[in-house]
């Protein structure tokens, strides 16, 4: 039995407007990041292999099941969507049951695996909490227990982390690196520390095209050499941000600190630093809309 | 003022028109279903305050609809301008859209030779349909529930309908049809108790 | 997998402030309706008055129905009733001369001044011997002699047509043309069809179905669409859409729990008459049938039940919208109008909310037995239909067709 998903020259369009073009993937156990600014195509490519949209062109075949098919899907999928949310007078444990009937499991399954869940998503004293009364990072515990309850070969995650604070966000991470052990996890964000912690493949998707598939660090390979650092002063900050892309910057009295993004050495102020996910990112979603990193020469 | 306006605007062109639209149905299927012309005094009455007064229903009960939405309500009550402002102003402007259709109802059946009072007829019709939209409305309010807020309405009409004054006494919504005018006293204290009650509570609801 | 869903979904409908709402609804219209049952006695010899009913002699029928035709043919202004609401027709000259044609071939009687003449006779031998005068203003004539019975009610079928139907001549008003006081035999014959035929509890079952389809003709699709729209309220849609659940399953389960909710009150509160029932029989001594109310409960009421819910749920899956709350109503107020005219029963007809508002009358029900199972078949038919294509749209929804709040259409609509 096949454990990867494929997915072959996929094409997907809402109405007139293409969400995906020509997309080809394959993804094996493990932590599988898609990364994209908001609008790329991330949460389309989830829905469609969610069996929640269908697809207009393409094969898509999710361990070996056509997504067509989509009861036989549904049985290997778990699928957390961006904004999880459940009927709000059920208790944190009716709404695991109700899911977990819905899933197909029987009694003596959801009685065990039920209680087993809450405990590993920490949410074991909470069982008798209406859904209503729990806080952000809760309801997303909670939605992360109900999307493995029936042991799917395939979890998929839209934009797990947002709206988490950083306790919260690391603990989930870690959680789903332990879920990954044994299945495909497919986690979309647009938060690059949230793959950088977490996946070891990623694709980049950019206006439906997928413009990187590979490994992270192939990814930061791409940035090496190309990121600098240099202490300038506030006045020569905006001439700096017109000619290259700044990654970040930290005010030191006076003067800031910047780090950005240049193909040759700009100055001799600037130093050569180690490339990061979020360089290598920004790197090449400027390449991809046929800018150069570096415009001109500066000084 | 201007803002107010703003707000009707919005409400005419985002809330209001299929609601209006239903009505023009409503009314627009009349002459297909029973008569309207030549009518006396009582087949008159019952044509208004058995059906035209529903349109009373439809038109009032979902003026908090926009903001079913929880994050929409959360968002518009963070805002300068009350809530309860907001509501008011679209209770004022469905219910002038209900006046003209009352009006213009009234006139066909008058155009068309029918014999009853023209003023007390119209303003019992509408103090029903401040009635009907109010209950609506005002159960709306208080369960965040628009199915129930059109579920009671409707029970009470057909609880009229079924049991007639005997239960509802003076709150028995159609006594023209019998010649008297009593209870639309009370009907009217009722209607503008219930549409201010729902628009309270429906602001104290967070 | 079903029982459990079944199971759940009867939780969440025993937590929903509607289906309480709904209870509340049906214990009121009982206690209001029938709160007060008093069993009726048995008819005795001299009462002042044992009521009216419809005669059933068709002399009788064909006789005062042509009475009124002419009359109204006299005037010119023919009154009907098409859903309970009075409507004048006035006839152009070509349905007159149909209309005028019809009543030669019943009456004999060609074109308008033989009809005057007819009219002002009658009036004239009303005032000879007034004292007669049972009826008064309700002209009878009497028809040709070659005229049949079927042949009548072809003619006046026709009628009713050119009139625009709810006319005197329709189905309903021809029986109530005939309306006579009863007899004390015609009293004693139904009080004996009341405790042997339906062995007390069936009449009062009847009745009791008559009270209750009232309101089971619509508070069903209030708890139908709030259970639908429960999903998209609280944001559910696409976490059920993914499990392995069939579609089938879902809604289903959806649907039988909440007709399993719905009935249970209905069966509870029949036990109040029931037990009124039983207790008048063993005074009187009078054998009841104990599953009297059962089965009219599932026979009558069930079929209504099944429609109302399905059109909630078909509507509300389909728009995502409360409109089945308005095209539920609208179908209501048609039905319960246009049967108003006759709520005696004996006249189901494919009203969705079949009336039969007496205790008696068993023989008209008797009559009226395959009409009202044919109705009642084809309702659950069309209930099981609507379920169908019920579960077709949810199950497209989930596939991400047919959301019309979905981004497709949105995409579409910005392109127009």
């Amino acid at each position: 039995m096949s454990t990867t998903i494929k997915i072959r020259n996929l094409n997907q369009y809402y109405g007139k407007k293409q969400a995906l073009k020509d997309v080809n993937l394959t993804i094996e156990t493990g932590m599988f990041g898609l990364l994209g600014r908001n609008g790329a195509g991330k949460t389309t490519l989830m829905k469609v292999l969610s069996t929640l949209l269908p697809k207009s062109e393409g094969d898509v075949t999710v361990c070996g099941r056509n997504v067509e098919q989509a009861q036989s899907v549904r049985k290997i999928v778990g699928y957390l969507p961006q904004e999880f949310s459940m009927y709000p007078n059920m208790t944190v444990y009716e709404a695991m049951d109700y899911l977990g009937v819905l899933s197909g499991l029987k009694k003596s399954q959801r009685k065990q695996r039920i209680p087993q869940l809450l405990h590993r998503v920490n949410l074991q004293d909470d069982t008798r909490k209406k859904v209503k009364a729990l806080s952000g990072g809760m309801k997303r515990r909670l939605g992360i227990a109900q999307a493995i309850l029936h042991n799917p070969k395939v979890l998929i995650v839209d934009e797990p982390t947002a709206g988490l604070d950083p306790e919260e966000r690391v603990r989930f991470r870690n959680l789903l690196c332990e879920i990954a052990e044994k299945r495909i996890v497919i986690l979309s964000t647009h938060i690059v520390g949230d793959i950088e912690a977490t996946c070891e493949n990623i694709a980049v998707l950019d206006e439906g095209e997928m413009i990187y598939r590979g490994t992270v660090g192939g990814l930061i390979q791409m940035a090496e050499g190309k990121v600098y650092s240099a202490e300038i002063s506030k006045r020569e900050l905006e001439l700096l941000k017109k000619n290259y892309i700044v990654t970040s910057m930290l005010t030191l009295g006076n003067n800031v600190m910047v780090r950005f993004l240049a193909e040759e050495p700009p100055f001799a102020s600037a130093q050569l630093c180690e490339a990061g996910v979020e360089d290598a990112y920004m790197y090449l979603m400027q390449a991809e809309r046929g800018e150069s990193a570096c415009l001109d020469s500066y000084l | 003022m201007e803002k107010y306006w703003q707000i009707e605007k919005v409400n005419f062109k985002y809330n209001a028109a299929l609601h209006i639209l239903v009505c023009i149905i409503i009314l627009g299927l009349a002459p297909v279903l029973m008569g309207v012309a030549n009518l006396g005094k009582q087949d008159s009455a019952k044509v208004l305050e058995m059906y035209v007064a529903l349109i009373g229903i439809v038109m009032l009960t979902p003026v908090f609809l926009p903001e079913q939405a929880k994050e929409i309500r959360d968002l518009t009550a963070s805002k300068y301008m009350k809530s309860a402002y907001v509501y008011a102003v679209r209770f004022v402007g469905n219910s002038a859209a209900l006046a003209v259709f009352l009006i213009l109802f009234v006139a066909m059946l008058k155009n068309n030779h029918c014999e009853f009072p023209v003023i007390p007829y119209f303003l019992g019709t509408y103090v029903e349909m401040l009635f009907m939209g109010g209950l609506g409305l005002f159960f709306y309010g208080l369960c965040d529930n628009l199915v129930i807020g059109y579920m009671m309405p409707i029970m009470y009409y057909i609880a009229a309908i079924g049991s007639g004054s005997k239960f509802l006494k003076f709150f028995y919504p159609f006594s023209m049809v019998r010649g008297s005018y009593t209870e639309k006293w009370a009907l009217a204290a009722a209607g503008i108790l219930f549409i201010i009650g729902g628009i309270a509570l429906r602001c104290r609801r967070k | 997998m079903f029982g459990q869903l079944f199971i759940k979904e009867i939780r969440q409908t025993v937590k929903s402030l509607i289906y309480w709402l709904v209870v509340l609804v049906l214990v009121l219209d009982f206690s209001s309706q029938l709160g007060k049952l008093e069993i009726m006695p048995e008819p005795k010899k001299g009462q002042e008055e044992y009521g009216v009913h419809y005669s059933k002699d068709k002399d009788v029928i064909i006789e005062s129905t042509l009475g009124a035709l002419l009359e109204e043919y006299y005037r010119e202004s023919y009154s009907t009733y098409p859903i309970g609401f009075y409507k004048s027709v006035t006839l152009s000259d070509m349905e007159t001369r149909k209309l005028e044609e019809i009543i030669k071939e019943a009456t004999g009687l060609d074109g308008r001044e033989e009809v005057d003449r007819a009219i002002d006779d009658w009036y004239a031998g009303q005032e000879q011997d007034s004292e007669q005068m049972v009826m008064a203003g309700s002209m009878k004539y009497k028809p040709t002699d070659e005229l049949s019975y079927d042949k009548f009610v072809e003619l006046m079928e026709e009628a009713d047509d050119i009139l625009g139907g709810g006319s005197k001549y329709g189905a309903a008003k021809r029986k109530q043309n005939a309306v006579v006081p009863m007899t004390y035999e015609d009293a004693l014959e139904e009080y004996q069809a009341l405790i042997k035929k339906d062995k007390l509890s069936g009449g009062y079952a009847r009745l009791f179905s008559d009270y209750m389809v009232i309101f089971l003709g619509i508070v069903p699709v209030f708890l139908a669409v709030t259970r639908i729209l429960r999903d998209r309220r609280a944001q559910v849609q696409e976490l059920i859409y993914t499990r392995k659940s069939s579609s089938i399953v879902i809604v289903g389960s959806r649907f039988l729990a909440m007709l399993v909710m719905l009935l249970i009150p209905v069966l509870v509160i029949s036990v109040i008459p029931l037990a009124q029932c039983i207790e008048y029989g063993s005074t009187a001594g009078v054998t009841v049938d104990f599953f009297a109310f059962v089965k009219y409960c599932f026979g009558w009421l069930v079929p209504t039940i099944m429609t109302a819910l399905a059109v909630g749920m078909f509507l509300t899956e389909l728009t995502d919208t409360a409109l089945a709350v308005l095209v539920q109503g609208a179908w209501w107020f048609v039905s319960v109008f246009s049967s108003m005219q006759d709520i005696r029963g004996g006249m189901y007809g494919w009203n969705l909310i079949p009336r039969h508002n007496t205790e008696l009358n068993w023989s008209e029900y008797h009559d009226g037995f395959s009409q009202l199972m044919a109705n009642r078949i084809f309702y659950v038919a069309l209930a099981l239909v609507l379920v169908a294509l019920t579960i077709v749209i949810y199950s497209q929804k989930r596939k991400g067709r047919m959301q019309i709040r979905g981004k497709i259409l949105a995409n579409r609509e910005s392109k127009l």
